[in-house]
């Protein structure tokens, strides 16, 4: 009977599909199965022995039954793992997206941008691109023959009509149709007669105006300093006078160079610092040109997005925003990081 | 303008480094773009001993200070004795270590260095000659004025005050608080009266409200070492005494100034308007016609300068001039600065003129110039300055208020720092009240006007940095969504992922190509001063810049262009102009390269795809109709309607025109263009759909086959399906068009039923309802079901 145990043993260590077990099971157990022949043999034997052979042979069945069901499960986990593992896919290929389209790193700045402000309670307003020479340069404070109009030459369609130089007047048209108070910030595209290595003749304003009672040169501080480390992070921001027409005081704002870190290096002209931005105080004449009461005053700011993207994503050429090469849009992608 | 810190140190002391004295006044205002220390390298003095002259060669024998050497020069001859700065072979200068130089029989054992080699505006070919008393071989560096820093200070329209040496200075003591030196001004008359040799008058006060003129014997020759270097250092090329110290005086204090010579005067001066067509040839050597709105210094025949801009050439400072008429004059910003333009000349004069000059410098400047040419010109000066004017000028009076200027800073600036920096800037200040003080604005500030203004003043030399940040406290609340700009996101969006690339053009482009896209000529906005002949013309169209960025794309090797543009398009409005909003699309080339579909080209129904997801962002559906536009092709082309409105077009771009774009036809290749207005859809931004229904019983489908006519157009079919009121979706799911009968294609459609009822569907009833679709559709289209 051990001999037969230790066959089963053997055999049933070998068997690798549910049919070769089948019929491992029939040979010893099955109608003509070498357990079945036992019990036939067992027939000739004295009763205490029969009783006693007769357990034996139970225990071996059932021992050799219990190891075709273990052998048995065994083989079903097998089988299921084997068919999951011809089912191994290369999960490296790439997705099944499509790779393709982008939005152009200006609008994602000034989306960016818009929504810094928005968070700060800025509204969004638009003016026209064309523009009255009245609201571009003179309810601006900037009359005719103005040595300021030097810094901006200017594309004219007409006499009194022209292309705007900047988003300024946007503060004009909605000033002479809002009463105060107002907050907004304008996105939109400016001209200068103008083209060189860092010069484009259109390029991109957002202009920013705030508007109300008690506003101070203070207050334009702290909202340009949280804009500009919203937008560029953890930089200096410093302050220096400027001149525009529109404003007094007026400021030009720097940052710690982003490159060097202010270290100085090329990009910042081994200064430390990048010019990033143009603001000040309302001036009088402009709030009077709108005929808002003295008791309001506020300030403004302008600054060119062109500037801010190729700080950011470290653009060295302002002409590469207009050639618009798939190659150059593509790094601007939702899927950014991703090869055509 | 470029600022000489040794120069600047005559007009102040300046204890600080010359790094932290440029980072003391770009936080001022006056924003210093660049410091240059003057680098001498390894030049040394020497002195011209002897001078053989060969074959245009000139073989210097130089005194090096120990012995002699020669250097062999192809420039201008030097003399003998000038002191000059060389640089041996084997030395450095710059980047690079002199060589030996052999020309023929000669060997050079250095070069001598001109003001040019120094980055100076000089002739390289003119060896420079240094101060007599400087040493030979000393080093280059010292004498005085090469060892210097040029600072190069970028001046804003408003800081006419500050654009000289001394006007720099005057910043430098407000912010330290030091006293300014101002030079010595003596000078001696020889006797002689200035009404003997002159007489003026002005004609238009309102234009030259001050004229005033000396008169000096001088002797011309080269100007002293010193002053030369300083012009050149401020970018003016020295050319004789007299001249170069009118330059000298005009960078030192602001003042432009001019030297007549007097034997070429006929008669008096007037100050005039030049007359209709007068001619003047200037210092420039060149003719230009003036009219009568600008102004002229004119002797008794003829106008001998453009007043505040350029002198006139035949009354010039000569190598014969014996005597002088020394101009020092007040223009009118305005009147200076229109005759400036119109005659497209500018001057170091007329731009500090149109900026303002100070009406009481005159004088002082005349003063200094004729001390000058006392030392370096044997000046014999007549006694007596011409000196016309009508009144005198006045220092503008400013009322403030120490808590008015906190308050628009935001700062707490004490009255005392307040009224310190006030005196420190000259403003004369004067306590009224326990707030109130007057301030005295110096003439020389065109700038002040109001308290806004005095408050920049204190702010700047304060320091910006000492007004601590706040945040606003704010009454204004937010008011709506700016649709434009909410449309203009949702579109980049949407039509990125959809794999389209957004694209920004110039607003203006050439005409001819607009006309190829935009028949109505007589509403193109044409720019008066275009940059260049193809940006002369304001688009009315986004797709002439499209059509550029696929020739550019296609040049660049680009095998898939799929891009897009919102922007403006521009059109004549009687004075005005109209804009409005245009979202363009172009489609052209292989469809994105990928693994697991298969590539194809681009076709009219991928632009579809972009007018429809288009449609979808402003909850809308268009009407597809053909279309008749000639530079479309005219069977794949389709005019876009919204409710009755034509939008736009999209289709395939005309067969013809592929060639005009230089782009080969290639007939798999199509380019497929669309542009649609956009200004309905930004209105219908947020137009919603309300929810419907869902019905409780499951969906139940059906798919229906037929054959029809090819020239049916499938969305006429489409219609008449959802019309039945017993459909609630019918998706086209495969067309074939080859098929043996050539003229039918195959259309087969999943339909979606609609139960109007809550009961499920009976098989019978199901049946009934796609019988009904079918005959709908086979009686109007004459399709037939497919076998």
């Amino acid at each position: 009977m051990n001999s037969i145990k230790k066959e089963f043993d053997s055999l049933v260590k070998s068997v690798e599909d549910k049919e070769s077990l089948k019929q491992l099971k029939s040979s010893f157990v099955g109608k003509k199965g070498k357990i079945t022949h036992f019990f036939k043999q067992m027939n000739g034997l004295p009763d205490v022995s029969k009783r006693e052979f007769g357990r034996k042979i139970n225990e071996l069945k059932g021992y050799i039954e219990d190891e075709i069901r273990k052998k048995s499960q065994e083989i079903d986990k097998f089988v299921k793992q084997r068919a999951l593992e011809q089912e191994l896919i290369d999960i490296s290929l790439p997705a099944r997206i499509n790779k393709f389209g982008a939005v152009h790193p200006i609008t994602k700045t000034i989306i960016e941008i818009e929504n810094i402000f928005q968070s700060l309670g800025f509204n969004v307003e638009i003016g026209p691109e064309i523009e009255y020479d009245k609201y571009n340069f003179e309810m601006l404070n900037i009359p005719k023959e103005h040595p300021a109009r030097d810094m901006q030459d200017t594309f004219y369609v007409n006499d009194n009509v022209l292309l705007r130089t900047h988003t300024s007047p946007t503060q004009i048209r909605i000033m002479k149709d809002t009463p105060p108070p107002v907050m907004f910030v304008s996105p939109g595209k400016v001209y200068r007669r103008d083209s060189d290595i860092t010069h484009s003749p259109m390029f991109h304003q957002i202009e920013g105006l705030l508007i109300d009672k008690n506003i101070r040169f203070s207050d334009l501080k702290g909202v340009l300093i949280q804009f500009l480390q919203m937008f560029f992070g953890d930089v200096p921001v410093r302050f220096r006078p400027s001149y525009f027409p529109f404003t007094e005081p007026s400021a030009e704002v720097d940052i710690g160079c982003i490159m060097c870190k202010g270290k100085g290096c090329r990009v910042c002209s081994h200064t430390g610092f990048l010019e990033v931005l143009g603001c000040g105080m309302v001036h009088p004449n402009v709030l009077a040109n709108v005929e808002y009461g003295k008791e309001y005053n506020g300030f403004a700011f302008g600054l060119g997005i062109e500037r801010f993207a190729m700080l950011k994503y470290g653009i060295d050429n302002i002409k590469l925003f207009f050639e618009n090469d798939i190659r150059f849009l593509n790094q601007f992608s939702y899927m950014a990081g991703k090869t055509l | 303008m470029i600022v000489s810190y040794n120069w600047l140190k005559e007009f102040i002391d300046i204890e600080c480094s010359v790094s932290e004295l440029a980072d003391k006044i770009t936080m001022a205002g006056l924003e210093v773009d660049s410091v240059k220390k003057i680098e001498t390298y390894d030049a040394v003095i020497g002195q011209i001993a002897k001078i053989t002259s060969k074959n245009g060669l000139n073989i210097y024998k130089v005194d090096t200070g120990n012995g002699f050497t020669e250097i062999v020069s192809t420039g201008k001859r030097l003399n003998v004795n000038d002191k000059i700065a060389f640089v041996e072979n084997g030395k450095k200068f710059k980047d690079t270590i002199i060589k030996s130089k052999e020309f023929g029989e000669f060997k050079s054992n250095g070069v001598i260095l001109s003001a040019y080699d120094f980055g100076m505006d000089a002739p390289s070919d003119e060896g420079l000659v240094l101060e007599e008393t400087a040493k030979n071989g000393a080093k280059l560096n010292s004498i005085d004025e090469f060892n210097d820093y040029l600072i190069e200070i970028e001046f804003t329209p408003n800081r006419a005050d500050a654009l000289s040496i001394l006007g720099v200075a005057r910043d430098i003591k407000a912010l330290t608080k030091k006293e300014l030196k101002y030079p010595n001004k003596d000078f001696k008359t020889n006797g002689k009266k200035i009404e003997d040799i002159i007489s003026a008058k002005i004609e238009n006060y309102a234009n030259c409200p001050r004229y005033t003129l000396a008169a000096v014997d001088i002797k011309v020759k080269p100007s002293p070492f010193f002053i030369k270097m300083r012009l050149l250092k401020s970018g003016i090329r020295p050319i004789n005494n007299i001249v170069d110290i009118t330059n000298y005086v005009l960078m030192a204090f602001g003042q432009p100034m001019h030297a007549f010579d007097a034997d070429k005067i006929d008669g008096s001066i007037t100050i005039r308007n030049a007359q209709i067509q007068e001619k003047i040839t200037a210092l420039d050597s060149k003719e230009y016609e003036l009219d009568e709105d600008m102004l002229v210094i004119s002797d008794d025949k003829k106008a001998i300068a453009i007043a505040g801009v350029m002198g006139g050439e035949e009354s010039s400072i000569s190598d014969k001039t014996t005597t002088i008429l020394l101009e020092s004059a007040h223009f009118n910003p305005t009147s200076v600065r229109l005759t400036a333009r119109k005659l497209k000349l500018h001057t170091e004069a007329s731009h500090r003129f149109e900026r303002g000059v100070d009406p009481n410098l005159c004088i002082d400047a005349t003063s200094y110039a004729l001390k000058l040419l006392s030392l370096y010109a044997d000046a014999k000066i007549y006694e007596g300055i011409i000196d016309l004017k009508e009144h005198s000028f006045e220092s503008k009076k400013i009322i403030c208020k120490y808590s008015g200027i906190n308050k628009l800073l935001g700062s707490n600036f004490n009255k005392d720092e307040i009224f310190e920096v006030m005196q420190n800037l000259q403003f004369k200040p004067q306590n009224q009240d326990n707030d109130s003080f007057i301030v005295y604005a110096p003439t020389y500030r065109f700038d002040m006007e109001n308290e806004a203004d005095v408050a920049e003043e204190v702010a700047r030399i304060m320091g910006y940095g000492n007004i601590t940040a706040t945040m606003p406290v704010v009454s204004v609340s937010f008011k709506e969504e700016n649709k434009i700009n909410s449309y203009q996101k949702r579109v980049a969006e949407a039509l990125s992922y959809m794999g389209m690339f957004e694209v920004i053009n110039y607003s203006f482009t050439e005409s001819s190509r607009l006309k190829l896209f935009d028949k109505d000529e007589d509403k193109f906005v044409y720019l008066k001063n275009p940059l260049i002949e193809n940006q002369s013309v304001m688009r009315t169209t986004i797709a002439c810049g499209l059509m550029d960025n696929l020739v550019f794309n296609i040049n660049k090797g680009a095998k898939t262009v799929p891009i897009f543009e919102f922007g403006r398009v521009f059109f004549k409005d009687k004075d005005y102009v109209k804009e409005s909003y245009k979202i363009g699309f172009l489609m052209w080339g292989n469809t994105p390269l990928n693994w697991f579909e298969k590539e194809r080209f681009y076709d009219f129904y991928d632009i579809k795809g972009v007018s429809e997801a288009i449609a979808g962002i402003s909850n809308s559906s268009f009407i597809y109709k053909r279309s008749e536009k000639e530079f479309l092709h005219p069977k794949r082309s389709a005019d876009l309607f919204l409710q009755n409105e034509n939008l736009g077009y999209i289709g395939e771009l005309h067969p013809d025109l592929y060639e005009v774009f230089g782009i080969k036809f290639d007939r798999k290749k199509r380019i497929l263009i669309g542009e649609l207005s956009a200004g309905c859809l930004i209105e219908r931004l947020n137009n919603i759909n309300m929810y419907k229904k869902i019905p409780k019983i499951p969906t139940v489908t059906r798919d229906l086959a037929v054959v029809a006519d090819k020239d049916i157009d499938v969305q006429d079919i489409i219609s008449t399906i959802k019309n039945n009121e017993n459909i609630y979706s019918a998706t086209l799911f495969d067309v074939y068009d080859q098929l043996k009968e050539k003229n039918k294609k195959s259309l087969a459609f999943r339909l979606i039923l609609k139960n109007n009822s809550d009961s499920t569907f009976k098989d019978t009833e199901i049946d009934e309802i796609v019988n009904s679709v079918y005959n709908e559709i086979e009686n109007k289209f004459n399709v037939k079901l497919r076998g």
